[in-house]
């Protein structure tokens, strides 16, 4: 069953960076479903091609629930969903969300809390920091991003939190060591890790070295699905014949026919969007399937048929 | 080894054959009887790390640990590894301080030595110690208890029910 959307105003639009802006949504009456640190809400945009449905971090305070604060970036390639919110969305404008979801959440047991942030990574931690300063548990931000551009909030987390922030700005040359700081942290720490692909792999690289146990490193899915090659998709049951151009996902071809598929985080993690598939190549780029599963199942919110081949889902 | 694990409950605990290979830097070793051959085991393996600390003569059945080995275990960076080898009371017993401290059930290693285990009464909440038998009499109000596969970590102690129905109560039917 698809959860029920929530209708909310944009009351605020907030210039943050040159490319970040954050936006506060209110309900249109009452106040809004809670959630916990690290959720994330499903925004439905109207671009003008088609209705996109794109992840963000909720980087409020838990306890407030009179708004919810997202912050965006746009992407230089985006395929319209950060280009609308950043050049259409003002304020006065409704949207259409889904209630909060949490893949994200800090892990209740932990004794210390790491968090490494890079760039607009650093919206779930926000919510982490509220959360983590009321039960006054054990924590430490790093936070490295570009000076000026996507140094989002740095000066409100210096005066709120300055013992317990390290930034590494890449303009001045400021560089995270990751070997060197995951060699040396108390037992029972958690690490998470929000920002680009890359910091993420080098942190699982440096914890690896470090012989962490793959149960300590939490980390959140960033981007959403990358465009590849236009490819046709048949639904068996459905008897039906699917395009699905460059810029667009399956699952988003899939829900503009009409065929609704549950999902939550649309980029690869959740496996919430599972579907199975009958014939076809497969590119898969998910990062929650088995190789083994991978061989009947896919992933549509990321994963896409290979141009050429004739790709049959069991839908 | 796929059928075996497929009539276990999941609760019940398992132990390792041996110690694997580590790829981690420090190794506390918690033993309860160094003469043990699989301590022995353990020992000759220690000194292959860079550091390794082997705690003995621990002071466990009060349900206090030493403090000694409570700090080893909270002063730890991640990335060490734990391995507990003794009997099943000693077993949990360890596995509750270090589980505090903030350790990961697969950053240990539990090496069982000996059938020595816990045995909890669901009916009086007394725990007892009981070989491998799978009925006991509950010490503490003589219920006629089967001993369940079902296992507590918390308690460290496997579950102990009434084994006749008909038998509800301890002692002589009056």
């Amino acid at each position: 069953m698809m959860r029920s959307m929530i209708e909310v105003e944009v009351t605020k639009v907030k210039q943050i960076t040159d490319v970040i802006r954050e936006f506060t949504l209110s309900p249109m009456t009452g106040s809004l479903p809670g959630f916990s640190s690290g959720s994330h809400i499903q925004l439905h945009l109207p671009t003008s091609v088609r209705v996109l449905k794109k992840a963000y971090s909720l980087l409020s305070d838990p306890a407030d629930t009179s708004s919810y604060r997202i912050a965006v970036r746009l992407q230089e390639h985006s395929k319209g969903g950060s280009r609308f919110m950043h050049e259409r969305l003002s304020e006065g404008d409704h949207l259409h969300i889904t209630p909060p979801a949490n893949l994200f959440a800090p892990n209740s047991f932990a004794r210390h809390h790491l968090m490494i942030a890079g760039g607009i990574g650093i919206t779930p931690f926000l919510s982490y920091l509220a959360e983590f300063q009321r039960q006054s548990k054990s924590y430490e931000l790093h936070y490295a991003y570009r000076g000026g551009v996507t140094d989002a909030y740095v000066t409100d987390l210096r005066q709120a939190f300055s013992a317990k922030l390290h930034t590494y700005d890449s303009n001045l040359e400021q560089r995270l060591d990751l070997d060197q700081l995951l060699s040396n942290q108390p037992v029972g720490t958690h690490v998470y890790v929000c920002g680009p692909e890359r910091l993420r792999l080098a942190v699982q690289e440096a914890a690896t070295k470090n012989a962490w146990s793959p149960s300590r490193i939490h980390w959140e899915a960033f981007a959403g699905a990358e465009p590849g090659q236009a490819f046709q998709v048949e639904l068996a049951r459905l008897n039906k014949t699917l395009e699905v151009s460059a810029d667009e996902s399956l699952l988003e071809a899939l829900e503009a026919s009409g065929v609704e598929i549950p999902n939550l985080c649309r980029g690869g993690v959740c496996g919430q969007c599972v579907t199975t598939y009958l014939e076809g190549e497969v590119e898969h780029r998910d990062a929650f399937l088995s190789q083994a599963d991978q061989s009947q199942q896919l992933m549509p919110c990321v994963s896409r048929g290979r141009c050429g081949s004739r790709l049959v889902l069991d839908l | 080894m796929e059928t075996e694990c497929q009539n276990r409950l999941p609760s019940q605990p398992s132990y390792a054959q041996s110690i694997p290979k580590l790829s981690s830097r420090v190794l506390i070793s918690m033993i309860q009887d160094a003469e043990h051959p699989k301590a022995i085991e353990l020992l000759s393996m220690v000194n292959a790390l860079p550091v390794s600390k082997v705690l003995t003569n621990i002071q466990w059945e009060a349900g206090v640990i030493d403090p000694v080995v409570s700090d080893a275990l909270h002063s730890t960076s991640v990335g060490s590894h734990l391995a507990i080898c003794g009997d099943e009371r000693f077993i949990w017993a360890c596995w509750s301080v270090a589980s505090q401290a903030g350790w990961l059930n697969d950053e240990m290693t539990l090496l069982k030595t000996e059938d020595v285990r816990n045995l909890y009464c669901v009916h009086c909440g007394h725990i007892q110690a009981i070989s491998t038998q799978t009925e006991a009499e509950c010490q503490s109000c003589q219920v006629q208890l089967f001993v369940r596969d079902h296992f507590s970590q918390r308690l460290g102690a496997y579950m102990g029910v009434c084994l006749d129905a008909n038998q509800p109560y301890g002692g002589e039917v009056k």
